[in-house]
Parts: C-alpha cells; sequence; structure tokens
C-alpha cells in the first residue's frame, strides 16, 4: 500500500481521519479517507495519470472535482457490477472499492494505442467520413468494428446486473433543484407561505462549491416539516407539465445495497413552481498540451486542498482570467505548495503550451510584451471564468443568450409563470449575492403558491439586472500562440484546431460543427467545453459569440443508467403478466404455458414421453372422438344492458340483433368504419334488455374502447350502458360427442338436452350445485360443444369437476394449439382477421344485413374492397399429405416463375390435422374461391423449402355440414 | 355432485403470502381480503340520482360524486369509472345482487365484479412510501374518501384512501400474481406483514389477529 504522499495535515472538511480506507486502482492498493472521493484519494497517494483519451490515447489526469468531469473516467467494481465510465470525481470512497483504467492496453502507462497520437494528422475531424468512404460493405464489416475497439471507453460486464433499481413517484408545491448557497436560501423562503418544498441536489452533501460557513443554514432547512431534502439526486430531465426526471444514487457508494435497497431510485417529480439554483461549471482554457495529467480547474485545485486535504501538486502555475482565483494562490501557498508563477490573461499574460507527458513538468509562458519564459512546475490551474447550469432551463425549449458582460450564457427569460431561478446561474458570483437572491426567488415562488400572481418580481429581476450591468468579465478562450494540440473537448480529442478545420470546410451552423467534430457528445455534454468550441467558431466565422448560439440540450442532464430507466419493469416483468382463473390447475396438470399477448395460455398438455405433436394429436383426437375441455378465459365478455341494446348491437354489428330471442346466442361480426373486419364474437341475450358479448381475447380492449367510443360520440342518444366483464368470468369450453353427458353431471340442475338447449341456445343457471353459471351452446371446434361462465373463484373447481365427472367418458384437457387445429378443421377464421380482409374475404359476407346500417356498411362498398381480384379465404390440401407448410408461406400458379407479380396470396393458418390425417391449410388467395380444385405451388423461400404442390379446396375441411354441432 | 366451494385467492395461487421481515414492527401491512361481495351499478341516461335515492336499504342516499366514495353501516359505494360505481359488502352474494336488483329496477344495470378483483388493504407507516413508488397520484392531495382509477405496476387498479396510512385496492385478477411480485419487491425494504382475512370481519370492527405473517 503506498502512502498518501500529497495528503495535508489537518484540512479536508469532508473527510473522516478517524476511517480509513483501502481500496485498488488498477489492481494496486491505495488508502484513503472516508469522506474521500475516488479522484481525491487518488491524488493523495499522488496518482497523476489515471485514463487514456477516448481517440488518441494521451494520457489524462483528474480535470475537475465536479460531476462532469471529462478525463478521469473509471470502470468501477467487478464481475456483474463492473460500471464502466465513471467519474472519479463523482465515486464516493468506500473500503474494498475496485477500480480500473479503461481505454488502454496492455496498461494505462504503456498504452500501444498511443501510437495514435504520432498519426493525429490523419484524425481531424470528420477523417472517417472521409476516409472510410469504400468499399461501402467494409464499413460495417471492417471500419467500424476496428474504430470502435480503437476509441472508445469501458466496458459493460456483459452479465445481468444483480441489483434492483425502482422508481418513485413524488409531487411538490415548489421543487428546487441544487443545494447550493442559493439554493438552501431559495428553499428556506419558498416554505414560508406553508408550501411542500423539495430539494434536490446532485452531490452526497448541500453547500455547493464552499458549504463553509452554511452549516446552520443546513441544519435549519432539514429542520423544517415541509421540506423535504434528497441529496445524492440528480435532476436530468424538465418535461412536460413541469414533470421532472431525477435520479437518486441510493447504494451507489456502498459495495453492495443493504438488504431490498435499490442501487438507484428514478424519481418522478411534478412540481407546479421549480427554482433552479443549478450553478455554473467553471470553464478551462485553450493552450497548448491542456490536457496533461496535473492540468487542473483552480476551483478543483482549491477544492482538493479544502475539502480534501489534497494539495495537486508540489510547484502550480495559475492561468486565469477572472477573480474567482484570487484566493487559491494564497491557498496553495498555506498548504504548502509553491506558486511559481500566475499567468492573468486580463495582464496580457498566458500559458503557450505545457510541458511533459504523462504529467506536467512545466510551461511555457508568454507575456504580455511576447517574451517567453520556461517555468517548471507540477500543477496547473486554469480558470477561463463560469458557464451558468442552463442545460435543463434549455431543455424547455429555450436558447440561452450571450452576456457580453459576464462573457457567458445565460438564461434567456428571467423568470416564466411556473419557474423562477437564482444563484451562479443567474451570473450572480458573491456568496451573500447567492443567498439574498435566493431568498427572493423563494419568497416569490412560496407567494405564488399561496395566491398565484400576487407575487412581485421587480426586486428579483432588477437585482439581475444591476449585476449584469456591473459585470465585466475579460473576453479571452485561447492563447495566441503555440503549435501544440489546444483541446477544447477533453472528453472527445476534439482541438481548436478541429473547429476550425470544420468551418474552412464550410460548416456554419454550430449543431453542424458539434456533429462533424463530436465536440460536446460525449458523456459529459460539453459541460467543459461547448463554449471554447462556439469561440473558436466565433473567431473563425468572425462572428460575435451571440450569433454562432449554443446548440441545443436535451435530456439527460448527466448520463442515467438504463436499469434506473427500467426500475422494477425487467426480467419477466418487463410487462406484467397476465393469468387466467385455471393458471393454477393448468401448472398442476403439467400444462405448457405459451405467452398470447399478454396471456400466458395453456399451450398443450403432455403427457410422459410425449412430443408436443403427439400430444396436440392426441387432444384433438380426443375432443373429436369423446370429450375435451379448454380454457378460454382470454375470451373478451362484456355485460351490456339498457332499453336501446338491441338497437346499439344492430349498429355495432354488421348482421342483425334485434330480433334475437331471450335464451339464444350469435355469431357476431364487427367491422370498422373503413370496412375492414375489426372482430368477431358471440352475442347472448340473456333477458329482453340484457346480453352479454364475447370478443376475441386480442381485441377485448380495442372493442370495449370502440364501444366506448360509439356510445359516448356516436350514439350518446342510446339508453345503454355496458363493463368489461373479461376478470369476472372463468371460461371452459367443453366439446366432443360426449360433452353432453359430462355436462348433465356438471349441471344437474339444468336441463341441456338437445330439445332443451339447442344448438345456439344460451341459458342462465346453476352448476355444480349451486354455483352461478352462464352456458352457451356455441362451437369453435365444429363438435357439439358449450361454453360454460363460472365467477373467475370458480374456474378451478368447475375444471376439477369436468376433470373428475368427465374420466369415465374419457374426458381430456386441451390446450390452444388443439383448439387452433380444430378450428382449422372446421374452417373457422381466427388469424384471418388481420386487419387487411373484409368480411366477403372470409367468406362471411352473408352476414353483411342488407336491412340496416351498421358501422363499415358504407366504405365496405368501396372499390378496392369488392374487387374480384381479392384474395379471399379458402382451404389447401397438399397433393401429398405428408407435405407440409408454414403460416406466411406464398401461393403462385403451378409453373409461374418466382415473381412478385405472380403471387397469388399467402396461408394464414396450417396445422397437422390428426382427423384428416393430411396437413392443411387456410389460406387467403386471389380469386381463390373461382380457383377450387386447382393445384397450386406453395413456395417459401424464406425457410429455403421446396414449393409444395397443394390443391385448393373450400376451407370448411370437417363436416362442412355442420351436423355434429347440431348433434 | 357435491357444493363446489370458491377459491377467492385463485388469483395468487402458488405465490408466497407471507411477509418479508425488518428490524422492528413491519412499515406495510397488507391485507388480501376475502368474502367481499362487489356489485356494479351502472344507472340507465338521467336515472342517477334516482338510482342514488334508490339505494337507501343499503345506507346511502346518493351515488358519490366522481372521485369519492361513501361507507354507511358494512357497505361502501365507491365511484369506480365514468357511469359506474361499487357496492362493496360483506354480504353473500346471491342474496344481496337480488335486493340491488330490486331496488335499481329500471334505474341502473346490476352485474356482479367481485370475483375478477383482488380486494387489499395496504397500510402501516410506510403505506404512503411503498404508494409512491407505483402510484403517479398526489396522496397529499388524494385524502381519505377520495378513489381513483389509476395505473400502478403495468396494472388499472382502483384505490380508495380509506385513511392517512391507509389504501385500498382493487387490482384486476389476471394481473394479481404480477402485481402482487411488484408489490412484495417494493415493499421489502420497509418490512411487510401480509394477513388474509374475511371481509366481514374487517367490516365488523373485530379486532385482528395479533400475530401477522412478517
Amino acid at each position: 500500500m503506498t502512502c498518501q504522499t500529497h495528503r495535508l495535515n489537518g484540512t479536508g472538511r469532508c473527510l473522516n481521519r478517524s476511517k480509513p480506507i483501502s481500496f485498488t486502482f488498477d489492481g494496486k492498493r491505495y488508502s484513503g479517507f472516508e469522506g474521500d472521493t475516488l479522484a481525491s484519494a487518488l491524488l493523495a497517494n499522488g496518482v497523476r495519470l489515471v485514463a487514456r483519451s477516448f481517440k488518441y490515447h494521451r494520457p489524462r489526469g483528474i480535470f475537475t472535482c465536479d460531476p462532469h468531469e471529462p478525463s478521469a473516467l473509471v470502470q468501477l467494481r467487478s464481475g456483474a457490477r463492473q460500471e464502466p465510465n465513471v467519474p472519479a470525481t463523482m465515486v464516493e470512497l468506500y473500503d474494498g472499492l475496485e477500480a480500473t483504467s479503461q481505454n488502454r492496453w496492455p496498461s494505462l502507462r504503456y498504452d500501444l494505442l498511443s501510437v495514435n497520437q504520432l498519426i493525429s494528422p490523419f484524425f481531424a475531424a470528420g477523417f472517417y467520413y472521409k476516409t472510410f468512404k469504400w468499399p461501402a460493405k467494409f464499413w460495417t464489416s471492417l471500419y467500424e468494428p476496428v474504430i470502435r475497439r480503437a476509441a472508445g471507453m469501458g466496458r459493460l460486464s456483459g452479465s445481468i446486473d444483480p441489483d434492483t433499481y425502482e422508481k418513485v413517484h413524488h409531487h411538490c408545491d415548489i421543487l428546487v433543484i441544487g443545494g447550493g448557497a442559493a439554493g438552501l436560501s431559495a428553499a428556506r423562503a419558498a416554505t414560508q407561505d406553508g408550501a411542500r418544498v423539495t430539494l434536490v441536489e446532485e452531490r452526497a452533501r448541500l453547500g455547493g462549491f464552499d458549504s463553509t460557513g452554511l452549516e446552520q443554514d443546513i441544519a435549519a432547512l432539514k429542520a423544517l416539516e415541509n421540506v423535504r431534502i434528497l441529496p445524492r439526486t440528480m435532476a436530468f430531465g424538465w418535461y412536460d407539465n413541469n414533470t421532472f426526471g431525477a435520479v437518486e444514487q441510493v447504494s451507489d457508494h456502498l459495495p453492495v445495497p443493504a438488504p431490498h435497497q435499490p442501487r438507484q431510485r428514478m424519481w418522478k417529480i411534478v412540481a407546479p413552481q421549480v427554482i433552479l439554483a443549478t450553478g455554473a461549471h467553471e470553464r478551462s482554457l485553450s493552450f497548448g498540451n491542456n490536457d496533461r495529467p496535473g492540468v487542473m480547474l483552480a476551483s478543483a485545485a482549491e477544492r482538493y486542498l479544502r475539502d480534501y486535504g489534497v494539495r495537486p501538486g508540489s510547484r502550480a502555475v495559475i492561468f486565469t482570467t477572472n477573480d474567482s482565483t484570487a484566493g487559491l494562490a494564497e491557498a496553495l501557498r498555506a498548504a504548502g505548495v509553491t506558486v511559481a508563477a500566475v499567468a492573468d490573461a486580463r495582464n496580457g499574460d498566458e500559458i503557450e503550451t505545457v510541458h511533459g507527458r504523462t504529467a506536467v513538468t512545466g510551461v511555457t509562458l508568454r507575456q504580455k510584451d511576447g517574451s517567453r519564459r520556461t517555468v517548471d512546475c507540477d500543477a496547473v490551474c486554469v480558470s477561463g471564468g463560469w458557464n451558468p447550469a442552463v442545460q435543463l432551463l434549455a431543455q424547455r425549449g429555450q436558447k440561452p443568450r450571450w452576456s457580453d458582460n459576464l462573457q457567458a450564457f445565460l438564461p434567456q427569460e428571467m423568470a416564466g409563470a411556473d419557474f423562477l431561478f437564482t444563484g451562479s446561474l443567474a451570473g450572480l458570483e458573491a456568496r451573500e449575492d447567492c443567498q439574498t437572491h435566493g431568498r427572493m426567488a423563494g419568497e416569490a415562488a412560496g407567494k405564488r403558491f399561496a395566491a398565484r400572481d400576487s407575487a412581485s418580481l421587480a426586486d428579483y429581476h432588477s437585482y439581475l439586472e444591476a449585476n449584469e450591468a456591473r459585470a465585466a468579465k475579460f473576453a479571452y478562450f485561447e492563447s495566441s500562440t503555440g503549435k501544440s494540440k489546444k483541446f477544447i473537448d477533453l472528453q472527445h480529442d476534439v482541438t481548436a484546431g478541429d473547429v476550425s478545420l470544420a468551418t474552412r470546410e464550410g460548416y456554419r451552423s454550430v449543431e453542424h460543427v458539434k456533429r462533424y467534430t463530436t465536440l460536446g457528445m460525449a458523456t459529459d455534454q460539453g459541460k467543459t467545453s461547448n463554449i471554447h468550441g462556439i469561440a473558436a467558431m466565433s473567431k473563425a466565422l468572425d462572428k460575435p459569440m451571440s450569433q454562432v448560439g449554443t446548440t441545443g440540450f436535451r435530456p439527460p442532464y448527466r448520463p442515467v443508467s438504463l436499469g434506473a430507466l427500467a426500475g422494477r419493469s425487467r426480467g419477466k416483468h418487463w410487462r406484467p403478466i397476465l393469468r387466467t382463473p385455471l393458471h393454477g390447475w393448468v401448472e398442476d396438470k403439467g400444462g405448457v404455458f405459451i405467452e398470447s399477448g399478454l396471456w400466458h395460455r395453456s399451450q398443450y398438455f403432455p403427457k410422459p414421453g410425449e412430443t408436443m405433436s403427439q400430444a396436440i394429436s392426441r387432444e384433438v383426437q380426443a375432443v373429436r372422438s369423446a370429450v375435451g375441455f379448454c380454457d378460454v378465459s382470454t375470451l373478451g365478455k362484456i355485460d351490456l344492458q339498457g332499453p336501446d341494446a338491441a338497437a346499439f348491437l344492430d349498429r355495432v354489428y354488421s348482421n342483425g340483433f334485434a330480433k334475437l330471442p331471450v335464451g339464444k346466442s350469435r355469431y357476431g361480426l364487427m367491422l370498422r368504419e373503413d370496412g375492414i373486419v375489426m372482430d368477431d364474437g358471440t352475442v347472448s341475450r340473456l333477458a329482453e334488455d340484457h346480453y352479454f358479448i364475447t370478443t376475441t381475447s386480442a381485441e377485448s380492449d380495442s372493442v370495449i374502447s370502440h364501444l366506448e367510443y360509439c356510445h359516448q360520440v356516436l350514439w350518446p342518444e342510446l339508453d345503454v350502458v355496458f363493463a368489461d366483464a373479461g376478470e369476472d368470468w372463468a371460461g371452459i369450453a367443453l366439446a366432443g360427442p360426449r360433452a353432453r353427458d359430462v355436462l348433465v353431471r356438471i349441471a344437474p340442475e339444468m336441463d341441456v338436452s338437445n330439445a332443451a338447449l339447442p344448438f345456439l341456445a344460451a341459458r342462465e343457471g346453476t352448476v355444480l350445485d349451486g354455483v352461478p353459471a352462464r352456458l352457451f351452446r356455441v362451437s369453435f371446434s365444429g363438435e357439439l360443444a358449450f361454453e360454460l361462465y363460472v365467477p373467475s373463484a370458480y374456474g378451478r373447481p368447475l375444471a376439477e369437476a369436468l376433470e373428475r365427472e368427465g374420466a369415465e367418458f374419457g374426458i381430456t384437457p386441451y390446450g390452444v394449439e388443439a383448439l387452433d387445429v380444430l378450428r382449422i378443421e372446421k374452417g373457422h377464421v381466427s388469424s384471418e382477421l388481420n386487419k387487411f380482409t373484409t368480411a366477403a374475404d372470409l367468406g362471411l359476407g352473408m352476414m353483411m344485413s342488407k336491412k340496416k346500417d351498421f358501422i363499415g356498411r358504407a366504405l365496405s362498398s368501396r372499390p378496392g374492397l369488392t374487387d374480384p381480384d381479392r384474395e379471399v379465404v379458402v382451404g389447401l390440401k397438399p397433393l401429398d399429405p405428408s407435405h407440409s407448410f408454414r403460416q406466411g408461406a406464398h401461393i403462385t400458379a403451378r409453373g409461374a416463375p418466382l415473381a412478385p407479380e405472380n403471387d397469388d396470396g399467402y396461408i394464414t393458418s396450417a396445422a397437422w390435422s390428426p382427423t384428416l390425417e393430411s396437413h392443411i391449410a387456410i389460406a387467403l388467395v386471389r380469386r381463390g374461391r373461382e380457383r377450387v380444385g386447382e393445384v397450386v405451388e406453395i413456395i417459401d423461400p424464406l425457410h429455403g423449402e421446396e414449393p409444395v404442390p397443394a390443391t385448393i379446396v373450400y376451407h370448411h375441411f370437417y363436416d362442412p355440414e355442420n351436423a355434429r354441432v347440431r348433434s | 355432485m357435491c357444493a363446489a366451494e370458491a377459491r377467492p385467492l385463485f388469483c395468487l395461487e402458488d405465490l408466497e403470502l407471507t411477509g418479508i421481515p425488518a428490524a422492528g414492527p413491519a412499515g406495510v401491512e397488507v391485507r388480501i381480503v376475502t368474502g367481499t361481495t362487489m356489485l356494479r351499478i351502472m344507472p340507465f341516461r338521467d336515472q342517477a340520482a334516482a338510482a342514488g335515492a334508490a339505494l337507501a336499504p343499503f345506507g346511502f342516499t346518493a351515488l358519490p360524486a366522481p372521485g369519492r366514495f361513501a361507507e354507511a353501516r358494512e357497505n361502501r359505494l365507491a365511484w369506480a369509472a365514468g357511469n359506474c360505481w361499487h357496492l362493496i359488502s360483506p354480504r353473500t352474494a346471491p342474496a344481496l345482487e337480488q335486493e340491488l336488483k330490486q331496488s335499481l329496477a329500471g334505474l341502473a344495470a346490476v352485474s356482479s365484479a367481485g370475483s375478477g378483483l383482488l380486494r387489499l388493504q395496504i397500510s402501516g407507516t410506510a403505506a404512503c412510501a411503498l404508494m409512491a413508488k407505483g402510484c403517479v397520484l398526489d396522496l397529499n392531495r388524494f385524502a381519505p374518501g377520495h378513489c381513483a382509477i389509476s395505473l400502478m405496476a403495468h396494472t388499472r387498479i382502483q384505490l380508495h384512501r380509506c385513511a392517512d396510512t391507509e389504501f385500498g385496492l382493487l387490482i384486476p385478477a389476471s394481473h394479481a400474481a404480477s402485481f402482487w411480485e411488484w408489490l412484495t419487491m417494493s415493499a421489502a425494504e420497509f418490512g411487510l406483514a401480509v394477513q388474509t382475512t374475511a371481509a366481514a370481519v374487517l367490516e365488523d370492527g373485530d379486532p385482528l389477529p395479533a400475530a401477522l405473517s412478517a
């Protein structure tokens, strides 16, 4: 373990020196203290080189003390918890922390790809677009993979993240974003009228840049009942209706989350009023080799000294344009650091270039009179001024405005109906100014909460206007001389020369230059670089900064993990799992489930040793020869009542229902307005003004919505009410020649004889000795069949009773696969209702009433839908019964060349029919009904299968006379 | 044939209905309420006022406004959709349904809704924190007596604010297993106690069993 060579004695207000911490970086063990960040601990141990740059693999160190650190990105943890591209400045140190450098091979110090620096002249802006143009196919197969491997950052583990993430919704009256001096003042003032105030702060501690002296303010704020403080929470997005996205790093500062704790929690915050106190980001300056390890923002150097007791070096040079560095020289000297030189650009002094490779060894200063001198040093502290953190406001659509006085982009609107801003975001610098104006903003927001429009913003505005009028910041961004690379975007290795090149090549828009050079497109989103890109454009185009403008800002403000966005909706919970009332029974019976939409339905019930196809065939044969039952609870069910119910149904369905007698069911066909079939199902009349409707499983929700639309918009005068009863009833189809024998035992209270309960009869009664039931004699299988509905809580008892009472008759449960085979054999349409077919296409033209109007009637007669060339439903049988084909295979006339114009249709349903001992299919075939008897070819080039000759037949393969359903 | 017994917890079959221990008392208590009869009341056109008045035998004189529920005797009457209210009662279904149909004949459609909904009562010191994990509503403004149709954990639920730290949830049975897993995961950090109890016990105000299954 190394000793902390750069740690100062006594200082470091964030540290708990009684708690030493051990951690590793690139496998080497170091020590730090509780309260350290990884960056401060590495600096304390004298580690300067921590990363390699994105493109040129240049050595990089720690540049900031901020979340938007552009250089010191590391890979944190290992194994499944490995996380790439984490700013070392944001990692709170914990015992056993494991960090590694990234984007280097074989080691950080000796990185082979640092050779890129030597050929960097070829890597100028846009070199990808100019160089890798041809051959085109090489882009995806060669160029892109190689480039991605050479340039990049950390790597994901490839394993499933073992931690959890969650979401939480939060509402408050006033949201304060930023916990610095201004935010604290604003939050406290905002509470005075009783508003619920929430303050989010992305760091672990409140107080902002310097919390010295704010302890009492923080304690007082925490004591208020109507304030909620969310530390370690970064507001990343401002969305419509003042909804904010924020991520709380619940456990990122721990080795592993505590039991039942998520790693991160995403907050969706809704706040009618928001006060932005997001602060400002210190900017660097553009000079030669300004990326060398040891070059650091001045504010970072100050904070490492004060908060972490770490000196950035032994001999420092300060390069500044502003007064914020006024105390730095003294602070460095107090820490025992020699201040070798102070280059103040306002006096005409500047750093021309930095010397050293993996660490700063000196600088060349160019003085006002043009003379140069070399100064030995191991640290360079830079301040080019401050950029207000306008990103969140800009997400709202605001284009920031340039202030010549402040030499910064400021929010364009000083206040909105639902937002105020304050602090250094507003261009204020002195703590007293931030506190005073923060209080004004807080009081105004509080008054707006208490009585809208009652707050005067006169003082709020005049304070900012006076501050801006007073300001006279020095305009300086780039040293005037020097041949070394001057980086403006450290994370993406973009130089001032790249921007200049882009403008020479004709790029004029800041948005285009951004994309051509990739300036500001890295994970820090240009927080330390955009302004220099704009300045470089301003210089190259000879346009003022205000005319160059800024790029747009979109969420997220900082990178957000996908886990936080997904929350609990991952793995099997990525969407809901719907279970039928028979789910548990199916599981107990060894049934295999299949996902059908959101439903988990029983697919088939294999016996030991059976294959899937054997099980399906056995189930089909049981229904054809004896009796089977199938869970049909997923069907949509609608309870429709009211004096105008019959009239309503008449308008909704293409066939008539007004004359449907009480106690009868009828197949119903529903069209869309455009004449295309929407859904089918049964309608049963339980009483004069009471109907029970079933829909397909897939369309139940859309049919309900459709009916709501019809009632609320089209025919509000009709007195009907209806409810989605889908959850209320468990449904079982009982089918087969022995179905009645079983039913007699299940429903002894009901007369189920053919005379009393003929085909399409509907009854209410009881089963299982008193359980309310609805019984409909309808058939999807083509056999004598009944659909039986009981309250959902009786679904399983009914299944158990059927199994028990039907045993004597060979009853067999069957799943949706057998159900499908049965209906294909019978020729019932199902997947043929594919949003393209008409009633006539489906062979259901006779269900289009000519005696009444209904939805879809008018447009169903338009030429496109009555074209005789349309594809219509027919059956297909292969000449050789053993030849199979798949759903989706296409049909051509025999001998016709394989060409789109010869495509005569496609198969919509296909199955092996154990009843017919042949493969069969239902297909949509052009002029199909005129072609019955024709031998066509089934082609399936996607699966590389040989054409199969098949005969077009009527699609009612089984019992076309309908004798069995009436038996 | 012998009489079949209902499976009131059919929608939670195969799931662990035990709680998750915490260091102290569980912050979230979930009661799975069974034995409830739930009837859907949908007034015909212009009959809402008359339908409300006809509910006097059940303790009510009017249908609650949208977003509200009322309680009388052992019954709860809750708005459930645009033109739909739920009468929730510990009384047995067939008799209550028959009685309600008679009272509302010609005024409103009545149908049974109870079998398709799982009823949960969520209470405890962390009840609000748990609800905030799934519920988009501003719970501070969602006062006792308010109800809402909302979305939690992918699921369309009916939510009743029963007290400051107590919520009633009606969850579609098909979604119940999925919802339950979300609930237990989300409540784990607070400690979770689970109890299955008949509605009648609760509504009669009898003391709850001392030991919850934490």
